[in-house]
């Protein structure tokens, strides 16, 4: 029997935009302030003009002296212009790790602005010394509902005691994490009475379209990356401040890769592994001078060394991680008699990868005095490669060497599945096929069809199914038109708001690992919905939320009766050698 | 400790605590039961009761599995404390029934309650070991895919053999297809092997296949290759259709014997109250 079908208008791509009561008068003085004054309309395409885009993808913010507008860690996907005032950017943390630890966990929402990020590779930045002097700092909650905004107390008191950055009329901020996919790195307040503009990632994306404004972005997420990220690196947490104004100098920050890098990787997953290592960028190469320290600033980096005709893969490197240290501190330390190491391994961008690099001079004069001895890298008693001296060949197995063995490490990386936070993996000499964990999810979900698929690719006994992994980097958000797929600010799971999801695919093709389809829709009746206009069926974009609704975690995990399924952190190489060593229970 | 480490913490634990108390609660009805015929009370009747809490208990399982969005633990270790239970069930069983055992009625339930005891040894035994077995093939098959899977391999072997014939290398690949190959991709594996799976077909087919070569030229080696191929994929499916069926049906049988066991049990314990004698 054929199924009912009702007839309803395609949605589109601004039917909901992100503050309704938006009126033109206030877009037409919005056109007339820098930097759009200066932007050329005739740039933008006509069914998606400058007016449109800030009609439908902007609101202004009128916030009072102390409003919080994101703090640091939350997951973001907006950029913020100043139209007037002064907005403070703290580059402390204006929680201590420890008080957010302790915090009961609430449901009121002002309250879970604060709550720590369950994010672990974000502790190491815990110790910082401005914040262990700081007086405790107090929010309150101003308004209720949809208008309620958390305050800080005592700003003059807060600025006194914490490292702070002013932005004022016509400036962006909050950009870089809206760019790269990331969580916000510093939390912003507004210092007096000020108007903001913030512009979504969609809207923020059409607006790069301009070259001016292009520039304004650029400069702005050179500098910001520069000035801020480099203070939150533990390696330089005790370097004096004059020490450290001269690393900000000397630094440079580089891009390597393609932010939409899913493309390519589609093209290349087909090819050969040493194919696939020969298009990626290379960062830093073994047996060339080590001509300063990296740091990776976004995405993933893959370590290799030289294998016979291939390369072996040692590890990825993800953000916080270091390139290089080892062999500075060998060159600093050499007898003069010695000769200076070249690198000892290869760095190769994975997809996209933003880095810092500190030339070799600077990291010796300004930052390996100020290092703990404790931080200090072990020496290099055999190295591999040195200037002059044939090249020794790497042992194949070093156990020490590695977290997880070599085989894993290079399959996860060619499959780029260390992106995964949240990844379904199997083990499938536990799992009897009983499909129990299908089941739990399609029961959570209403009954429909599960939301993951127990196939996807496989390495010996571990399957890496086909369920959503909440990526570190997630490319399926970046065409999404509406903003529909996006980052949970608190959590960091990826959900797709069904309300704003037009079915246009987008997510569905640039997730590079299938694990999102597009299903017909139904109205309350059960009634199929189908486009007015052409009598197709209305689709919508469907995923594994993580049982987000469900206060007993994701219903696949806690449904397997053998323990044979876990949802872990492909990123954690620690963590998931842990659970693949596991014995037998 | 994180996470993980507590997992596997947690797993040892709930192994020590499940198997410590398992044992307790046997010694203790042991000495129960004793002690009441000892005062030459009705023991079956003490034994009866805690084997019906015991074995209502197991139920619980099918329960916390209904009840998935709630937080009542994981269903792994609700499993583990059926198995326990279930043993602890098993040793009352043994404790409870008089022998010989007298009337259909009380040797169907004392049937069909070894029955269900059985399988469930067998499952938790299978659930460990075929696994490991099913994963040693390279490609993991969902059970209800393989039907399909084995006709499109069936059809490419069949497209790829009759392909081979205008390579002008004689028909050497298409008849040995046609009388050796053909009658492994049409048919289904016999109830022998869906029992004892093994590879004996598979190699002979793959021997008998590479025993062609000196016949074949440069496209029919590669025909060849591709035949032998589709061979280990038949194979592997048989093997993996084989294997899963075999878990499936037990733990189908074991369920619905499970359900049939508890209208037995309501049957048994009325009859026992409704033709209980009674000392004056």
């Amino acid at each position: 029997m054929a199924q009912e079908q009702v007839e309803v208008q395609r949605p589109e791509r601004w039917d909901h935009p992100l503050d309704p009561n938006t009126s033109d008068a206030s877009i037409d003085q919005l056109l007339k302030l820098p930097p759009f004054a200066l932007m050329d309309e005739r740039r933008f395409a006509q069914t998606a003009g400058l007016k449109d885009i800030l009609k439908n993808d902007s609101r202004l913010l009128d916030l009072k002296s102390g409003d919080v507008i994101f703090r640091e860690g939350q997951y973001g996907g907006s950029a913020y212009l100043v139209l007037s005032g002064q907005v403070r950017i703290f580059l402390t943390r204006l929680l201590p790790e420890d008080s957010r630890r302790n915090e009961r966990r609430s449901e009121i929402p002002w309250l879970s602005l604060f709550r720590k990020q369950p994010d672990r590779r974000r502790a190491s930045r815990g110790a910082r010394a401005l914040v262990a002097q700081a007086r405790p700092v107090a929010f309150s909650q101003r308004g209720e509902g949809q208008n309620a905004r958390v305050f800080l107390q005592d700003v003059p008191g807060v600025l006194a005691d914490h490292a702070s950055s002013v932005v004022t009329s016509g400036e962006l901020f909050g950009e870089m994490a809206a760019v790269t996919r990331s969580p916000r790195e510093f939390t912003a307040v507004a210092e007096d009475d000020c108007s903001v503009l913030e512009i979504r990632w969609q809207g923020l994306k059409l607006l790069k379209q301009d070259p001016q404004f292009r520039t304004l972005l650029d400069e702005r997420y050179r500098s910001e990356v520069l000035s801020t990220h480099l203070r939150e690196t533990p390696l330089l947490r005790y370097v004096p401040d004059d020490h450290l104004a001269k690393v900000v100098a000397a630094v440079t920050f580089e891009s390597f890769g393609n932010l939409e890098w899913y493309a390519e990787y589609r093209k290349q997953a087909k090819q050969s592994a040493a194919v696939q290592i020969a298009s990626e960028p290379i960062i830093a190469e073994e047996g060339t001078y080590a001509i300063g320290l990296w740091i990776v600033r976004g995405g993933f980096a893959r370590l290799s060394r030289r294998q016979g005709a291939g390369h072996r893969t040692l590890a990825y490197l993800g953000k916080g991680q270091l390139f290089g240290l080892r062999e500075l501190y060998h060159n600093r330390i050499r007898d003069n008699s010695a000769r200076a190491l070249p690198f000892q391994e290869s760095l190769r961008a994975i997809g996209y990868v933003d880095a810092l690099c500190i030339p070799k001079q600077v990291v010796f004069e300004h930052v390996l005095p100020f290092m703990r001895a404790a931080d200090l890298p072990a020496p290099l008693s055999s190295p591999h490669y040195q200037f002059g001296q044939p090249v020794l060949d790497a042992e194949l197995i070093r156990p020490d060497e590695q977290t997880v063995e070599t085989g894993l490490l290079e399959f996860m990386v060619d499959h780029r599945l260390m992106n995964g936070r949240e990844a379904m993996v199997i083990d499938l000499d536990r799992c009897t096929r009983c499909d129990d964990c299908l089941r739990a999810c399609s029961t959570t979900h209403g009954g429909d069809q599960p939301l993951f698929s127990r196939s996807g690719p496989q390495y010996g006994p571990w399957m890496f199914a086909q369920a959503c992994m909440h990526c570190a980097d997630p490319v399926c958000m970046i065409g999404c038109p509406t903003g529909a797929i996006h980052r949970d600010q608190e959590s960091g799971t990826i959900n797709i708001n069904p309300q704003t999801c037009i079915g246009c695919k987008s997510c569905a093709e640039s997730c590079p690992y299938d694990n999102i389809r597009m299903v017909r829709t139904s109205d309350s009746s059960g009634r199929v919905r189908v486009d007015e206009a052409n009598g197709l069926p209305i689709l919508q974009a469907t995923k594994c939320d993580l049982c987000s609704q469900s206060s007993s975690g994701p219903a696949c995990q806690s449904a397997c009766p053998h323990d044979a399924l876990i949802r872990i952190d492909l990123g954690d190489l620690q963590k998931v050698s842990q659970w693949m060593q596991r014995k037998a229970a | 400790m994180d996470a993980t480490q507590g997992r596997l913490a947690s797993l040892r634990r709930r192994r020590i605590i499940a198997s410590s108390l398992t044992l307790l609660a046997v010694i203790a009805t042991a000495v129960a039961v004793q002690s009441v015929a000892n005062r030459l009370g009705d023991a079956s009747t003490a034994t009866g009761w805690t084997l019906l809490v015991a074995t209502a208990g197991l139920y619980l399982l099918s329960l916390r599995k209904k009840l998935i969005q709630h937080r009542l633990g994981s269903v792994s270790a609700w499993l583990q404390m059926h198995t326990y239970m279930g043993s602890f069930a098993s040793i009352v069983f043994l404790m409870h029934i008089g022998w010989p055992i007298r009337g259909w009625f009380e040797i169907a339930l004392a049937t069909c309650f070894a029955i269900v005891a059985v399988t469930g040894i067998v499952l938790t035994y299978m659930s460990r070991v075929l696994p490991k077995r099913l994963s040693t093939i390279k490609q993991d098959f969902r059970l209800e895919l393989i039907p399909a899977l084995r006709l499109s391999v069936t059809k490419d072997a069949h497209e790829l053999a009759i392909h081979s014939a205008s390579f002008g290398e004689g028909a050497t690949l298409v008849e040995f297809y046609q009388i050796r190959l053909l009658p492994f991709f049409l048919s289904r594996r016999s109830w022998f092997y869906r029992f004892v799976p093994t590879g004996f077909t598979r190699r002979q087919l793959l021997r008998e296949l590479h025993d062609l070569d000196r016949y074949l030229a440069e496209q029919g080696l590669q025909s060849r290759m591709q035949l032998a191929t589709m061979v280990q994929t038949k194979d592997d499916l048989d093997y993996h259709y084989a294997l899963q069926t075999r878990l499936r049906t037990l733990f189908v049988m074991h369920i619905a014997l499970t359900w049939s066991l508890a209208v037995m049990i309501a049957i048994h314990v009325v009859l026992v109250y409704r033709f209980q004698g009674t000392v004056l």
